[in-house]
């Protein structure tokens, strides 16, 4: 999908594999932005941001994600109507000048509704992979730099977890615990931890016999400083990609749940609880704005985070662009 | 690269502006003053007059997989649909409710109703040449009621002496069933039932020849033989389909004209939009529909004569658990009531296509049906918040809500949401969960609140609506820390509703009964809002006139396959 930027030009892609700032040749003044103004030393952001940047597609995404939280934040005061609305008499009308993307079954302002949505859509998808993050990396971490006993007990959970189908194991806990946001949240994390725990794992098992590691350890680093100082920040890479992707995956999983029936009350107008009211008019002539202001919403969202997840997986790691 | 990022950058702030400028404040989604016409739901179709056809031809329809087709256990719909073909008890019921002759010609009780004489037709048989006597009867009702067979509709014996001991185990044979003379079926109750007969039109009341063997006779299950005017094509396909043939020896009626009938099992959960595609791609000549397409398919099949929509014995209401606060008063209930905008939901969610309800027992039952007998149940906000202030119903009491997922209740139980959040301010809990978790949940003990429900008549009485629903024996619980087993699942109970139906139950003049029937309803529904009305049942259905005639809906609502004529 990512479109091999022009590299020919880009002095970082042939410099190194793993741009980390301990390792980070002392390059002097990088005369690649002419425009900024020079500094001694580009910091391994800047060179991130740089990187990114060139990258058109993610640079949408970046400015859906930007659009996707800002709505998420002011939504209540920018919405024409309160999405909760219900408007009996005034149900199923097409789109028009009062109702920018028509009004749904219950006569509830879709528009209103569609921005709404992309307040719980940013919740869920946010807090999902912010707790999965918490989780996976730290027994990820733990696992991958302990090692023995520790790595053992720890793989063997994850690959309980791994036994579940995401989708299916998330109907069963939103089933055991009743439904709502926060349910949500707790099911898609309960089985989206582990993928990032295994990836944190692996960058672990391989970062650890590093050289520059070893180094570290000769000069007497301890444990906690060679983890947080050496190894995350090297380690942390794919996985921060990975987070980006599953923030659009999780947006999607809510959405089949509630699409489902199981995710957030049907009161709430949500992404995929619009469509699933919708998809009951599918056979029924010239109702089909009730599924796309919906669908669009949801594939915008996941397109926008996997553009940005490509472009951040280029940056971060310009070794990879393109090759894989 | 520069370009390219301003361009990025005006979107982005076209964007945000775009939607800030959009609206610096809310409009109010309302249309002021304005109310919903009154939802008159879809007119009924006129049956069309009787018409000489011709026999033969394959009819064909979409049913979801029944639990039983065989007497001992066939309860919902679909399984009555298939079990009705397969046999023809005492008695059988018209489309309009009259009850006629089965293989019963004539039938009586004594004074009290306590004693029961069916007198059979002579010389009908079974479809394998057996002969239908008394003791074909004694012998169904028997596997119904013995404890192995675990029935789930055993209880339609309930009243017949010896019912109990048979299902605890303590007797193998209906002691209350006299079959002695073979043309006479003599039944003794255990308590005064003048509407008894109509209980021999339930498939549990069946007979069975004596190959039936046990409940337990899995080849039976799956190939009944029995006395109707259809007989099994090979056993059931689970999961797959049913066919049918005439049963060309059959006595108890006329002989039906189809060849045969095939049977499609749909998905559970998709049943009525798979009826609806087959019928538009011809396989199927009759067809249930979703909801949201009804009013485009009715547009499209009503000219052309394909359209069939019938108010039927049935009622959507609101299970409430009397027993519990916060709606343990009758005002507190009404509130509820009241809060509800019926006709609103009616037109806007429903488009039209239900009626709003004001009483339980639906318009079907002529002499029963009381019109108006709800007093509570219409639209009036100020009333909701008089009654809800006066019976502790204050804004900020959390009400339990609950409806089945995936059976189309999502929108009107949200709209119900949000009427009584609006109108008497209450928090309500509202939850959609699987259909078994529901029937639990209104079991249980500790239930509280609202629960989404709906009845239809097993038999054509007032007395099935207000009995299993509102009487104090059909709560099945002992005590209030037990689960409810019976269908009185919002525990209502009223010594003075308990007697009006027990005295109704025992007067043999219909006038008189249904007047007691109406009193009962009166007290239950009227003074005590026991269960809330909402919408009468109605049902719509797409029929292949272009290739059949004489099709009507029978009483539970499916296709009189038995007078079913080719054109």
């Amino acid at each position: 999908m990512t479109l091999p930027p022009s590299s020919s030009s880009d002095p970082a892609a042939g410099a190194l594999g793993l741009p980390t700032a301990e390792i980070a040749p002392p390059e002097p003044d990088t005369p690649v932005t002419p425009g900024t103004a020079p500094r001694r030393r580009n910091s391994q952001f800047t060179d991130i941001w740089r990187r990114f940047r060139r990258n058109k597609l993610a640079m949408v995404g970046l400015v859906i994600i930007a659009v996707l939280v800002v709505l998420a934040i002011i939504g209540p005061f920018i919405t024409p109507y309160d999405p909760f609305e219900q408007n009996l008499l005034n149900t199923l009308q097409p789109p028009g000048s009062s109702h920018w993307f028509g009004t749904d079954v219950l006569g509830r302002d879709l528009y209103s509704g569609i921005i709404y949505g992309a307040r719980v859509a940013m919740i869920v998808g946010v807090c999902t992979v912010a707790f999965s993050l918490l989780i996976g990396v730290s027994l990820g971490a733990l696992a991958g730099f302990k090692g023995g006993a520790w790595d053992a007990v720890i793989s063997r959970i994850m690959d309980v977890f791994l036994a579940f189908p995401q989708l299916i194991g998330a109907i069963v806990v939103v089933r055991a615990i009743g439904n709502g946001v926060a349910t949500v949240i707790v099911a898609l994390v309960v089985l989206g931890w582990v993928t990032t725990g295994r990836l944190m794992r692996g960058q672990m098992l391989a970062l650890r016999e590093a050289e520059y590691v070893e180094a570290a350890r000769s000069i007497g680093a301890d444990n906690g400083r060679i983890v947080r100082r050496h190894i995350l920040p090297n380690a942390i890479a794919p996985v921060f990609v990975y987070a980006f992707t599953s923030i659009g995956v999780a947006v999607v999983a809510m959405a089949s749940l509630s699409y489902l029936g199981i995710g957030v009350p049907p009161d709430i107008p949500e992404w995929g609880r619009l469509i699933s009211q919708a998809v009951n008019f599918l056979q029924v002539e010239g109702k089909a704005f009730l599924w796309i202001a919906p669908a669009a919403a949801i594939a915008i969202t996941t397109l926008g985070f996997a553009f940005v997840a490509d472009g951040l997986r280029d940056a971060l790691d310009p070794k990879l662009r393109g090759g894989n | 690269m520069r370009r390219s990022r301003a361009a990025l950058s005006a979107v982005a702030v076209t964007a945000v502006a775009s939607i800030v400028l959009a609206g610096c404040s809310q409009q109010s989604n309302q249309n002021s003053g304005q109310t919903a016409a009154a939802a008159t739901g879809f007119p009924e179709t006129a049956d069309a007059p009787d018409v000489p056809g011709k026999p033969g031809g394959v009819f064909r329809l979409g049913i979801v997989e029944p639990t039983a087709i065989d007497p001992y256990n066939a309860q919902e719909s679909e399984g009555i649909l298939v079990n009705k073909q397969l046999f023809t008890g005492l008695v059988q019921v018209e489309p309009d409710g009259t009850v006629i002759q089965g293989v019963a010609d004539k039938w009586g009780s004594n004074a009290d109703c306590t004693q029961w004489t069916f007198t059979l037709k002579q010389g009908t048989t079974f479809s394998n040449g057996e002969v239908v006597d008394s003791a074909s009867f004694k012998r169904g009702w028997e596997r119904t009621a013995a404890k192995a067979s675990a029935s789930d509709v055993a209880y339609h014996l309930d009243e017949v002496q010896g019912y109990a001991q048979m299902q605890d185990g303590s007797a193998q044979a209906l002691s209350g069933v006299d079959a002695t003379d073979p043309n006479v079926l003599k039944v003794a109750l255990s308590k005064p039932d003048c509407e008894f007969e109509i209980r021999g039109a339930h498939p549990a009341l069946s007979p069975v020849p004596t190959v039936a063997g046990a409940a337990s006779n899995t080849t039976y299950n799956d190939l009944p033989i029995g006395n109707g005017p259809f007989k099994m094509d090979g056993p059931w396909q689970h999961d797959k389909g049913i066919r049918l043939v005439r049963n060309d020896t059959y006595g108890a009626g006329p002989k039906a004209n189809l060849d045969a009938v095939e049977i499609t099992i749909t998905p559970a959960d998709q049943g009525a939009q798979a009826e609806y595609n087959g019928f538009r791609n011809g396989q199927f000549d009759w067809a249930r529909m979703p909801t949201p397409v009804l009013a485009q398919a009715r547009a499209q099949y009503d000219p052309q004569g394909q359209w069939l929509n019938k108010k039927t014995a049935g009622i959507n209401y609101l299970l409430v658990s009397v027993t519990r606060k916060p709606l343990d008063t009758a005002d507190a209930r009404k509130a509820i009531s009241e809060a509800i905008d019926r006709n609103a939901i009616a037109q806007g969610v429903f488009q039209n296509s239900q009626v709003p309800a004001t009483a339980l027992v639906p318009a079907s039952f002529k002499g029963a049906y009381q019109e108006g007998v709800c007093t509570a149940c219409k639209y009036d906000v100020a009333d909701a918040k008089r009654l809800a202030q006066s019976s502790g119903l204050v804004p900020g009491t959390e009400v339990n809500f609950q409806f089945n997922t995936g059976g189309g209740h999502e929108e009107w139980t949200a709209a119900v949401k949000q009427q009584l959040e609006t109108n008497l301010g209450l928090k309500v809990t509202y939850s959609g969960v699987p259909f078994r978790d529901l029937l639990k949940n209104e079991q249980a003990p500790g239930a509280t609140g609202l629960y989404r429900a709906a009845w239809t008549a097993d038999y054509p009485t007032a007395g099935n609506f207000l009995g299993p629903l509102l009487s104090t024996a059909a709560i099945g619980a002992a005590s209030p820390q037990d689960v409810a087993q019976g269908d009185n699942r919002g525990r209502y109970s009223n010594p003075q509703f308990d007697s009006l139906l027990a005295q109704a139950s025992s007067t043999q003049d219909d006038a008189k009964r249904n007047d007691l029937y109406k009193q009962a309803e009166k007290i239950a529904i009227g003074d005590d809002l026991a269960l809330i009305p909402l919408w009468a049942r109605q049902q719509s259905r797409l029929v292949d006139t272009a290739k059949f005639d004489n099709i009507k809906f029978d009483f539970f609502e499916n296709p009189t396959l038995a007078t079913i004529t080719t054109k």
